[in-house]
């Protein structure tokens, strides 16, 4: 029971602990995809405030009168422009500024004095603002990734384009990081423009095969860790930039971890401790309660001397003490039945236990034997009482024994006297047959320990028996507290009478049985009739046959 | 005979009936069909060169707007640039035609501008952004400019062959490209239509109050 019990609970740690880390993967997935999805928003936010930023910088830029006058009065010098187009880019810090002429050329570059009309790069960029005033976009030039925009040089009408370009790279992308709270890279394909993952950065040319649907969370392994990754594709005139927002997974779950492994420890340690308790309970519970149980079946066997032996004092070893006093009430009873029994032989004892003992008793055709020693009195004479007892009980173990095996009941002893009773607690059909048998048995008996008697050279006594089958009344007699079950009646008066007339030397009989009694027989004795006697109560005579033997 | 002639002659004079009295009637739509207004109408007679008819030009500044929007003047015409605002003004121009500047000032100026060359110049001034006007500079005496319903009657054009144009601040293209050529005789007018294909208008809005915009 004490496996089955570890088992148990070692599944339930398994499962509450398989549990608890399934259900912290999905909270953390959860968590950083509502983080990514909101980073992203407030990165496109950012990113279009920049924009019209320097958008408005470019207008305000581009209405710069003596710059103007540089590029378009009266003795125009391309050295005088291209400073106050430094100046002009430093006051808005832009990475570079270009003037593009109306009719889509480049006519400076301040990264590359010595350009003069050129197609400018980003027609569609000027064609843009043509229409709406003013326009901002990407553009990848040069390897590199611009925010740049578009502002007409109003003198006061349009005389060229104005153009500053914002580089994006790890200073931008780290200024980006503090509000995203992601890592960020700026990437068209496996070219990082740039980026606060040093990580993803080595990664770029497994970045360029990767397929990155936009707005959409993929797990990206990056250096041998797992990122969400977040595409969000930027507007640009040229290439398919991407700002890549990414999470670490494991960052995410280190508290998780943590948690977890806390959890692990703390199940570790509460299975050792069930161990431990199991063990102990091992000791204190179940080994006392084999012994209980051992005890029991010792008991059951009817070995009522058993004890059980706990050491300890709680509960199984006051159940222990209490089993103790069962066994000894058990004992107890077992031998008060079998003293009972002995005192009133076992088939009353059983009628007695049988139903709630009470006087009172029911009418029954019954045997009733009466026996009587002869002579015993003169031997007593001769005898030390100790002796005399133990003769007598020599002599009654064996009556009482004769009248036992032949299903009777020994009512009481009263001197030399015996009183059997057959019919009562329990019928037979042949009780008279088993009473007369008893009797033959009975004088037998004495016959043989009168021969023994002799030997010793000790007198020898006579027996006189008295038979008669009659309807009595049998059942407890006495007092409720002190009776005895026996039987009453004129029937039984005539069966003392006749192992009284055993002693008239005419009638010459050990044996005397009623008229009543012989009807009553199945087998067929040997009889001598008598004579008549009168009895109370009855009108008629009763016949009476002295008993010799069986036929 | 002669004096009869010499007569006849002086009534139609007095008639006011002139020898150059040709008129030109123009009407200037745009692709959509609206009348456009501020075009300046102008035509040059074939193998003519005319001296200078009107010496000098008003364009005034008033409630913080240049008065009026399109100035015509024959090259050679002097332009005066008064500022009748009680605030000082500083009008400059980058056109080809005619670059100069007149630094923050009130009042007349002391000289007025020489537009000595042909072409559109534009005028701003710097420290008011949507403050603009053109000039055009004309090769020939016969101009005027469209009003608001976008008609122009060019006058007093002797008779000839004349190719007529069309400059509006807000064409696309060039004037050439829209060029018309007309007979006119000694009297009579004459009705031309153009139709012009015009930029959308790229004025800046004038800054109304003190409160647009806002931190955002």
């Amino acid at each position: 029971m004490l496996f089955f019990l570890i088992a148990l609970l070692t599944l339930l740690q398994c499962v509450t602990y398989l549990v608890i880390r399934n259900a912290n993967r999905q909270h953390a997935l959860t968590q950083i995809d509502s983080s990514l999805r909101t980073g992203a928003q407030i990165f496109q936010e950012l990113i279009e405030q920049r924009s019209q930023q320097i958008s408005s910088e470019a207008a305000v830029l581009s209405r710069d009168h003596a710059f103007q006058e540089t590029f378009a009065g009266a003795n125009q010098d391309r050295e005088t422009t291209l400073s106050a187009l430094a100046s002009l880019q430093s006051r808005v810090k832009a990475d570079v500024v270009w003037i593009g002429s109306l009719d889509r050329q480049l006519l400076f570059d301040t990264h590359r004095p010595e350009i003069h009309n050129v197609p400018f790069p980003f027609p569609k960029l000027i064609e843009r603002a043509e229409n709406t005033e003013s326009s901002h976009a990407f553009v990848i030039f040069d390897g590199e990734l611009f925010a740049m925009a578009v502002a007409p040089m109003l003198a006061p009408d349009p005389i060229a384009w104005l153009c500053p370009g914002f580089r994006i790279d790890d200073d931008f992308a780290r200024e980006i990081k503090a509000y995203t709270n992601a890592e960020i890279t700026f990437a068209d394909g496996s070219n990082i423009f740039g980026s606060t993952l040093e990580k993803q950065r080595l990664a770029a040319k497994k970045l360029g095969e990767t397929q990155l649907p936009p707005k959409q969370i993929v797990d990206l392994r990056v250096g041998g860790e797992d990122f969400l990754s977040y595409a969000v594709p930027l507007p640009a005139e040229n290439g398919k930039p991407i700002a890549l927002l990414q999470r670490s997974l494991n960052e995410e779950l280190a508290p998780y971890i943590r948690l977890e492994r806390n959890f692990l420890i703390l199940a570790l340690l509460g299975l050792a401790i069930s161990v431990a308790i199991g063990a102990w309970m091992a000791r204190g519970v179940s080994k006392p309660v084999l012994q209980l149980a051992e005890g029991a079946r010792k008991i059951a066997t009817g070995d009522y001397r058993h004890r059980v032996r706990l050491k300890q004092q709680d509960e199984l070893g006051s159940l222990a003490d209490s089993f103790n006093q069962m066994s000894t009430g058990l004992a107890e009873r077992d031998r008060v039945r079998d003293l009972l029994g002995k005192v009133v032989s076992p088939e009353v004892a059983a009628e007695l236990l049988k139903k709630e003992v009470a006087l009172g008793g029911e009418e029954r055709e019954v045997t009733v034997l009466f026996s009587d020693l002869r002579n015993f009195t003169s031997m007593s004479e001769k005898l030390k009482p100790q002796e005399m007892l133990g003769i007598l009980n020599r002599y009654f173990t064996g009556m009482s024994g004769i009248i036992e095996k032949h299903g009777g009941v020994v009512d009481k002893y009263m001197g030399d006297a015996l009183m059997a009773l057959f019919g009562a607690p329990l019928a037979n059909a042949d009780d008279a047959d088993r009473a007369m048998q008893s009797a033959l048995e009975m004088t037998e008996a004495l016959d043989d320990l009168n021969r023994r008697w002799q030997k010793r050279g000790l007198p020898t006594i006579g027996v006189g028996i008295g038979i008669n089958t009659d309807i009595v009344v049998a059942g407890n007699m006495g007092s409720a507290t002190r009776l005895n079950y026996t039987v009453i009646g004129d029937g039984v008066n005539l069966a003392s009478r006749l192992e009284g007339l055993t002693k008239q030397p005419e009638y010459d009989a050990r044996i005397i049985i009623s008229g009543c009694t012989l009807s009553k027989a199945k087998r067929k004795y040997r009889t001598r009739r008598l004579g008549e006697v009168a009895v109370k109560g009855k009108k008629t005579p009763t016949e009476i046959f002295a008993l010799l033997g069986q036929n | 005979m002669n004096g009869i002639r010499a007569i006849g002659l002086l009534v139609l004079v007095g008639l006011g009936l002139r020898l150059d009295a040709a008129s030109l009637d123009v009407t200037v739509k745009d692709t959509k069909g609206a009348t456009v207004p501020d075009a300046v109408v102008y035509a040059q007679r074939s193998g003519a060169s005319s001296g200078l008819v009107k010496k000098q030009a008003v364009v005034d500044q008033r409630d913080k707007q240049f008065v009026p929007y399109v100035t015509a003047v024959q090259v050679g015409t002097s332009i005066v640039f008064p500022n009748s605002d009680n605030i000082r003004h500083h009008v400059y121009s980058f056109s080809p035609a005619k670059k100069f500047e007149l630094p923050l000032y009130s009042g007349v100026p002391a000289k007025p501008i020489v537009f000595d060359n042909v072409g559109f110049v534009t005028l701003g001034c710097n420290i008011h952004d949507w403050m603009i006007a053109y000039v055009a500079v004309l090769p020939t005496p016969h101009f005027q400019v469209t009003g608001a319903e976008g008609h122009a009657m060019v006058k007093d054009m002797p008779a000839g062959q004349y190719t007529v144009e069309v400059w509006q601040p807000s064409l696309k293209g060039t004037p050439e490209q829209f060029a018309q050529t007309v007979e006119l005789s000694a009297s009579g007018t004459k009705t031309l239509l153009f139709t012009l294909d015009l930029k959308p208008d790229f004025r800046v809005k004038r800054a109304p109050g003190l409160s647009t915009g806002g931190y955002r």
